[in-house]
């Protein structure tokens, strides 16, 4: 966070560790680390040829990590001059002090929440006109300045969206159901107060982005493999065998794996591994694997500490699995993350990580880490409707096949390693079917992919060490088709498709 | 003093050493939140903590930091004007 001099504090690290080392780091980033140990003050500091104004607020000894303030154009300046340092902006976290969740402090919940003007508007299903309850509406008077209001759905399937009028046409008008229908966008849309709106069940014989190019795999498909959901935890399922799995969030019970009330990691776990028979249930991509659920939000929670995911990552370890599962990510590079992440990879533990949901952003982290493959998301057109969310998501670059396209959350760049369908999938949820859009669920399919591709080779029976997973990553890469979209958008694509 | 939560993970081979554990438990006003065989979840002086790890060879150490469930639904930034 930048104080009032617009300058904000950083931390300077050698490349590895705390302190330089001879054997990794170079000659002039080790003088630039002992020039500033005992520097007073601001002063200007020559990185690479540039005099750039610094303050070293601490040091860790002439070769340790220093904390510095830095205006945003000096620390553009270290990266640039100087990209063997890292400079990692300074975090400081309040315990027990989570940030306010925008979902639950930004919405009206039901009928008769909201005190301004506001129009009632009811969501029901196509099937048979029954309220939906929990659907979370999104009216935007205008899209672009992101202006309106937004709410969930009672149980009468009704919610009062404050927007000063009895009647508006809204640019845009979102709804996402909890579960067991398709999302619904619609656009240019007048709406007064009492209208109706309808959502569309789920057909779960339909076939979505995951089955278009994955199809409906047969029960052993995967066998042999043991995949890690580091998620939201996963629930029973009717669709879903869980071998196993623990809970690392501090404090709480740790045999606790099941879903935390987010649904996420359970709609994650479907895609890897769902067992069900459509038209009644669905499959996952990789059926036979060994499922193991690793909880790292707490209960009811929106987010996850960095301890509780690096624990998770080493139970995975311990628990011998092959694949590690993280639908998840954000904001600076963490060296505490990044050490599991290598860790598991030097323990023979590849993990796969979604590159994130930023409109193409750069990759965030920790997919950006080079020990785990990034994954990006991609569509095809015709796999929802088109009324739904998702075609929201249809945008270039398109594949060979022009019905293929980069969906436009995803965010895309050069530490891209594979691709997987993210854009109107169905999957699992506790006690139903929800259908998402995300990294999310394009990191599950090429971890289901990446099973199939190394189940019954001989690396799953090697000794677990860096060999192995670095021969993981390579069957899994030399198993990618291209789809034709651009390195940076799909890696070397999607794993196992024939 | 400024306290704040920090991870701090070991590197080593095998567990994390028992010595290094005590300083990390008896230095002052460091609250142990959380252990595991190769993490501490650690709150307390952030120089302190810095200088403790500096001197305790193949530790790694970090603010402890948050990460949100992933959420691809649009949302309104604020009211209409």
């Amino acid at each position: 966070m930048a104080n009032a001099t617009g300058t904000a504090q950083y931390v300077l690290l050698p490349p590895q560790g705390l302190r330089a080392k001879a054997a990794t780091t170079s000659p002039e980033a080790v003088e630039l680390l002992r020039a500033t140990h005992d520097m007073a003050g601001t002063q200007m500091v020559s990185i690479d040829g540039r005099d750039t104004a610094m303050r070293v607020v601490d040091s860790l000894g002439p070769d340790g990590a220093k904390l510095v303030e830095l205006s945003p154009d000096a620390a553009l300046s270290v990266r640039a001059g100087r990209p063997d340092l890292r400079l990692v902006p300074v975090v400081y976290y309040t315990p027990a002090v989570l940030a306010p969740e925008q979902i639950e402090t930004a919405v009206s919940r039901g009928k008769g929440a909201a005190a301004a003007a506001a129009i009632t508007i009811q969501v029901v299903s196509k099937n048979g006109a029954k309220p939906v309850a929990d659907a979370f509406v999104v009216a935007f008077v205008d899209y672009k300045a992101r202006t309106g209001a937004q709410g969930i759905t009672g149980a009468d399937g009704k919610v009062d969206l404050a927007l000063g009028t009895a009647s508006i046409t809204l640019d845009r008008l979102y709804i996402y159901p909890l579960d067991s229908h398709w999302s619904l966008v619609k656009k240019k849309l007048a709406v007064t107060t009492g209208m109706s709106v309808t959502v569309t069940p789920l057909d779960l014989g339909f076939t979505d982005g995951l089955r278009h190019f994955y199809g409906n795999a047969a029960d052993d498909v995967g066998a042999g493999v043991t995949v890690g959901v580091v998620d939201t935890g996963v629930s029973a399922h009717p669709d879903l065998v869980i071998a196993g799995g623990a809970n690392t969030v501090p404090g709480e019970n740790r045999n606790d794996f099941g879903d935390n009330g987010k649904a996420h990691g359970t709609h994650v776990a479907g895609i890897i591994a769902a067992r069900g028979h459509p038209p009644t249930g669905l499959r996952g991509v990789a059926p036979g694997v060994s499922l193991r659920a690793y909880r790292v939000f707490a209960k009811g929670s929106g987010q996850a500490s960095s301890f509780a995911i690096a624990k998770a990552i080493d139970v995975a370890i311990a628990e011998k699995c092959d694949l590690i599962n993280m639908s998840l990510g954000g904001g600076g590079v963490d060296p505490v993350l990044k050490a599991a992440v290598d860790d598991a990879r030097a323990a023979g533990s590849v993990c796969i990580i979604a590159s994130g949901n930023n409109d193409r952003a750069p990759v965030s982290f920790p997919a950006s880490e080079g020990m785990a493959l990034a994954v990006s998301a991609v569509g095809r057109k015709g796999t929802f409707p088109t009324s739904a969310a998702a075609a929201d998501e249809v945008a270039a670059p398109y594949g060979t096949d022009k019905k293929n396209f980069v969906a436009a959350f995803s965010n895309v760049g050069p530490e891209i390693d594979l691709t997987g369908p993210g854009v109107g999938i169905m999957s699992t949820v506790p006690g139903s079917y929800a259908e998402i859009s995300g990294t999310s669920m394009a990191c599950p399919a090429a971890t289901g992919a990446a099973a199939r591709a190394i189940a019954g080779t001989a690396v799953i029976k090697a000794k677990r060490n860096a060999r192995r997973s670095e021969a993981i990553v390579k069957a899994v890469l030399a198993s990618a088709t291209l789809l034709g979209v651009g390195p940076t958008f799909e890696g070397l694509g999607l794993p196992d498709h024939k | 003093m400024t306290t704040a939560r920090f991870v701090l993970r070991y590197r080593g081979e095998g567990t994390m050493p028992a010595a290094d554990r005590s300083r990390v438990h008896e230095l002052h006003q460091t609250v142990v939140v959380e252990s595991t065989s190769r993490m501490l979840l650690v709150e307390g002086d952030p120089t302190m903590l810095a200088d403790l790890v500096a001197t305790l060879p193949g530790w790694v150490m970090a603010p402890e930091q948050q990460y949100d469930v992933p959420d691809t639904r649009r949302r309104v930034d604020g009211p209409p004007e």
